[in-house]
């Protein structure tokens, strides 16, 4: 049984989001963020570093168009990780920074998953 | 309409420009502004809303600060270097202190976070639409004069003119409305309170001033007058002077 606190945030989201289109960005934002994950691990050391700023560029967005569409968890969970990607130290290496942006992206998803399951 | 609980009332005609590369927010925002009455244009690209500001008159413009073709920081300080002077409300999902000042010195009027709450989109609309828009700039040039409001200073080439208030006063409606023919009877309400007492040829007398102080100092610019209609600042032809 829905509980009125989600009641209201369904409405809160219908009006911000009244064609229900937001929830298809974050799943296609989600599939993108996987995939990049995906060569950064496996390609070519150029690739990861333009991977990097894909994903950088993506978490921006995302940040500010969440919240600003009800999705506080996930502008939270994506402003971190672009601020941890903007944090990497000059001369390290985008595969070198591989693992805390994993940990960093890996939150994101969840995140992500957590709140399409919500919509449902 | 404009929804009259938003204060908006009377500017419901106003169109503004949205550039925003974000498909969702731009989305957002324009259906907010539509919702209030105004007619929206929509942009992604710096270029794009360059080219639109050259043709339209916008009584507003939202601008987000990370664009894909050019930092939103470099679009506002190019409206602003050619002469658009259309209030400009920043959209910067960058929260940092150095980002907002940076944004505002370059010429934009306010700011709004990402991610925002409508009603606070709609709040700082309404503020910005309510400002008289020619009184927010500053720092205003036309040829080789430049004024700065916060100095109350005049210089031409790089030397101060020499102008009592009044006359800095003068000279700068005449700045800011340059190219344009700017009547007495405002001139005398810009220049005098209530309380004031004008004599009939006081103005005469500080556009008379005014005139030998840009003169005396090179200005590239002078001061026109048409008969029984007003004044103009225009930009004196190269070998005019």
């Amino acid at each position: 049984m829905m509980t009125n606190k989600k009641i209201v945030r369904r409405i809160d989201l219908a009006l911000l989001d009244p064609d229900g289109a937001f929830p298809e960005r974050l799943t296609a934002d989600r599939a993108m963020l996987v995939a990049w994950l995906g060569d950064m691990q496996t390609g070519a050391p150029e690739a990861g570093e333009e991977r990097l700023k894909q994903i950088a560029t993506l978490s921006h967005r995302l940040a500010g168009a969440a919240g600003t569409f009800g999705h506080a968890d996930v502008s939270d969970a994506a402003l971190a990780l672009e601020e941890l990607i903007l944090e990497r130290p000059r001369g390290q290496s985008a595969s070198a920074w591989l693992d805390p942006v994993r940990q960093a992206a890996d939150k994101l998803v969840r995140t992500l998953d957590e709140s399409l399951l919500a919509e449902r | 309409m404009a929804n009259d609980s938003t204060g908006l009332s009377g500017v419901s005609q106003a169109r503004i420009l949205v550039v925003e590369d974000d498909r969702d927010v731009a989305g957002l925002v324009r259906r907010e502004l539509v919702s209030l009455g105004f007619t929206v244009d929509a942009v992604e690209f710096a270029e794009d809303a360059l080219l639109a500001a050259r043709d339209t008159f916008y009584a507003l413009m939202i601008i987000d600060l990370g664009l894909p073709d050019r930092d939103g920081l470099d679009l506002v300080r190019e409206m602003r270097s050619r002469s658009i002077e259309a209030p400009i409300l920043m959209l910067t999902a960058r929260n940092r202190v150095e980002d907002r000042v940076t944004g505002l010195s370059c010429g934009a009027d306010d700011y709004l976070v990402k991610p925002f709450a409508v009603p606070e989109l709609r709040a700082r609309v309404t503020a910005l639409l309510r400002r008289p828009s020619r009184i927010r700039d500053n720092h205003l040039s036309v040829a080789n004069i430049v004024i700065d409001r916060d100095s109350l200073e005049a210089v031409v080439d790089g030397g101060m003119l020499p102008l009592a208030l009044k006359q800095f006063q003068l000279l700068e409606l005449l700045v800011r409305r340059k190219n344009h023919m700017t009547p007495k009877r405002m001139i005398e309400e810009t220049l005098y309170g209530f309380a004031d007492e004008v004599s009939t040829n006081s103005i005469e007398a500080q556009i008379y001033k005014l005139r030998q102080a840009l003169r005396a100092a090179g200005a590239e610019a002078t001061i026109e007058t048409r008969r029984g209609i007003g004044y103009r600042l225009v930009e004196l032809k190269p070998g005019a002077q």
